[in-house]
């Protein structure tokens, strides 16, 4: 596997400026979180029953939750990946950047919600839509258990979506090598066809002229003299043949 | 030198048969899967930490017991479902994947609406609602198991190709040296008869008799080069003879200035031997030592049997090593030939001959030649 990866970055694509790159993998995060923010809302909206605005409201606070943690985590592997370049991450290596990313973004993100934006800014949490106090402990263990749970199988499709990717990579490259040999093989063939001459016709005309000598020496001289001919721009054919191969 | 070997293109992707969409294999290992993921997500019950305060652990651990029941029921109608539509023909592409995963959440649909019917949300939930809530976690969830699958089986199918890309490539390479090595064979061969037919017209036109003599032997060497120069064996006899006839076409040419002498037991005659491996060396001995020498020399083959070796000796008394140009080519490829053919069990050896000239040696395994084919 590592022969395969090492040729793929060296024959990888387009290089990726180091903003696309980060802005690709906080893309991740926050299709991550806007997927979970889907799910929990879709969960507790019918609970709550309470339609309307303060549904709007619900599903924008559990936006700003689950995506500002799933950019962290998102973040997180992202930068682990760029350090490991141009090898690509183990699964292990993979699962403790899930699980530091997981551990560091939901309570880095959760101090910032509970301490600033909803004492400061007034953005209502989850827990006063149910009407459940909040706490820092529990909310945080319960959401590393989700960011671990969804972010864990995200981080696999990632994972086995490289590793594709990577391979793809390998075959474009053995085939590019494949259609390098075969076009050499086809001028090669060529030049070996195009070098030889053919025996019937050698033979035939060998024999004519044995025969001629005896019975018209002058029209035989001119048979031979044309062979010679034919024979010098054979030699020349090869030449030409094996100049060519030789600096392909 | 066939072109047509086997493409790769045609055991890839495009010629997999249309047959299940997922193997039978391939589902049973998703089922451990399936039951680890739904495992999992039942911890997500034991994360509710403020519980522990008001219920009993015992308690919160048969809680956690139902809700993975609960789980287990509708993960499994779905895993079922999901199976079920993978057991049937697959369909190709995005409607392939899409059926699938719709089956799968019709699945999840049939179990929560089961676990619902047996115990009811109260009057105010809206059930419609909690199922939707419900199917969408396990697409979502499913979904994303489908395609760490599908992203599996593609990498491993496309690093099958590149490997079978690859071994195909080194194929072609191979053939590739073949025909170069055909064409360098084919290089001497017209340079050959050019030459050759230049000295028939020639002796036509001042010696008639020597001139038939070697139109004559001229044929009789072709007779015996062309057919020997499309394979890949033949018998020490057949290319002793090749020799000879090569030497007495030049012969013809040079006069008193080439003498021959071949002392071959006739039953090393049977013997396995490379084609032009000694006319290639009688070549090199004419056109390197004797030519430049204007008294010229001779030339003296020899055969034997050393243990498991045949050895065919060529030396000539000619300018010897200090003064040849350009010996190197013929002679580099006949042993890239021989090692082609043999590998270490042949070898060429080149030299010093007494008084003077060299004296080449090749060694390859004594092996009974193939039935003659004329």
């Amino acid at each position: 596997m590592t022969r395969f990866v090492d040729r793929a970055s060296a024959s990888g694509g387009v290089a990726e400026t180091a903003t696309r790159y980060w802005m690709r993998y906080a893309g991740y995060g926050l299709a991550l979180g806007a997927v979970i923010a889907f799910l929990e809302f879709a969960y507790y909206d019918p609970l709550i029953g309470t339609p309307g605005l303060l549904g709007t409201g619900l599903f924008l606070s559990l936006l700003l939750t689950w995506c500002g943690e799933g950019v962290f985590l998102a973040l997180t592997v992202g930068f682990l990946e760029k350090r490991a370049a141009p090898r690509p991450l183990g699964a292990w290596q993979l699962a403790i950047a899930v699980l530091a990313g997981s551990a560091v973004g939901v309570t880095v993100w959760q101090l910032f919600m509970q301490w600033i934006l909803r004492e400061h800014v007034g953005i209502r949490l989850l827990r006063d839509y149910v009407n459940q106090p909040v706490e820092f402990i529990p909310i945080v263990l319960y959401n590393i258990w989700m960011m671990l749970f969804f972010g864990g199988l995200a981080a696999a499709v990632h994972l086995w979506r490289q590793r594709h990717a990577r391979t793809l990579a390998v075959l474009r490259a053995a085939e590019l090598a494949r259609e390098a040999s075969q076009r050499r093989l086809a001028h090669e063939q060529l030049a070996a066809v195009s070098a030889s001459v053919d025996p019937d016709f050698l033979f035939h005309s060998l024999t004519r002229l044995e025969q001629m000598y005896e019975v018209d020496p002058v029209e035989a001289d001119r048979l031979l003299r044309e062979l010679i001919v034919f024979l010098r721009a054979a030699i020349a054919d090869v030449r030409a043949a094996s100049a060519f191969s030789s600096t392909q | 030198m066939q072109l047509g070997l086997r493409s790769p293109d045609r055991s890839g992707r495009n010629a997999r048969p249309a047959a299940r969409a997922i193997s039978l294999r391939s589902l049973s290992a998703g089922g451990l899967i399936a039951t680890a993921i739904i495992l999992a997500l039942s911890t997500q019950f034991l994360f509710q930490v403020e519980m522990y305060n008001i219920w009993p652990l015992r308690d919160i651990l048969s809680g956690w017991l139902d809700y993975f029941l609960d789980l287990a029921t509708a993960g499994g109608c779905a895993f079922v479902a999901f199976s079920l539509a993978a057991l049937l023909r697959a369909a190709p592409g995005m409607a392939g994947h899409a059926l699938l995963v719709a089956s799968l959440a019709l699945g999840a649909l049939a179990g929560e609406w089961w676990l619902l019917a047996r115990s009811p949300l109260p009057p105010d939930v809206s059930t419609v609602a909690v199922l939707f809530a419900k199917v969408a976690r396990w697409v979502v969830l499913g979904g994303l198991a489908y395609a760490v699958y599908v992203f599996r089986r593609r990498a491993a199918e496309v690093a099958s190709r590149a490997h079978e890309s690859e071994l195909h490539g080194l194929q072609l390479e191979r053939q590739t040296s073949e025909a170069r090595l055909q064409t360098l064979r084919a290089q001497i061969e017209p340079h050959f008869l050019f030459n050759s037919l230049a000295n028939v017209q020639r002796l036509y036109q001042t010696d008639r008799g020597r001139g038939r003599r070697m139109l004559a032997n001229f044929v009789a060497y072709l007779r015996a080069a062309l057919p020997e120069a499309r394979r890949d064996e033949t018998t020490l006899n057949q290319e002793v003879e090749l020799t000879r006839a090569y030497l007495n076409v030049l012969q013809v040419r040079m006069g008193d200035r080439l003498k021959v002498s071949v002392d071959v037991p006739g039953e090393l005659g049977a013997l396995r031997f490379p084609p032009f491996a000694l006319s290639t060396l009688a070549e090199n001995a004419v056109k390197h030592g004797l030519n430049p020498l204007p008294e010229g020399g001779s030339i003296d083959i020899r055969a034997r049997v050393e243990g498991p070796q045949l050895k065919v000796e060529l030396a000539d008394t000619g300018a010897g090593l200090t003064q040849s140009g350009g010996s190197g080519t013929g002679l580099a490829n006949l042993r890239a030939r021989l090692s082609a053919l043999y590998g270490d069990a042949a070898s060429l050896e080149i030299e010093a001959n007494t008084p003077r000239g060299l004296r080449a040696t090749i060694a390859v395994p004594a092996k009974p030649g193939l039935a003659d084919p004329v």
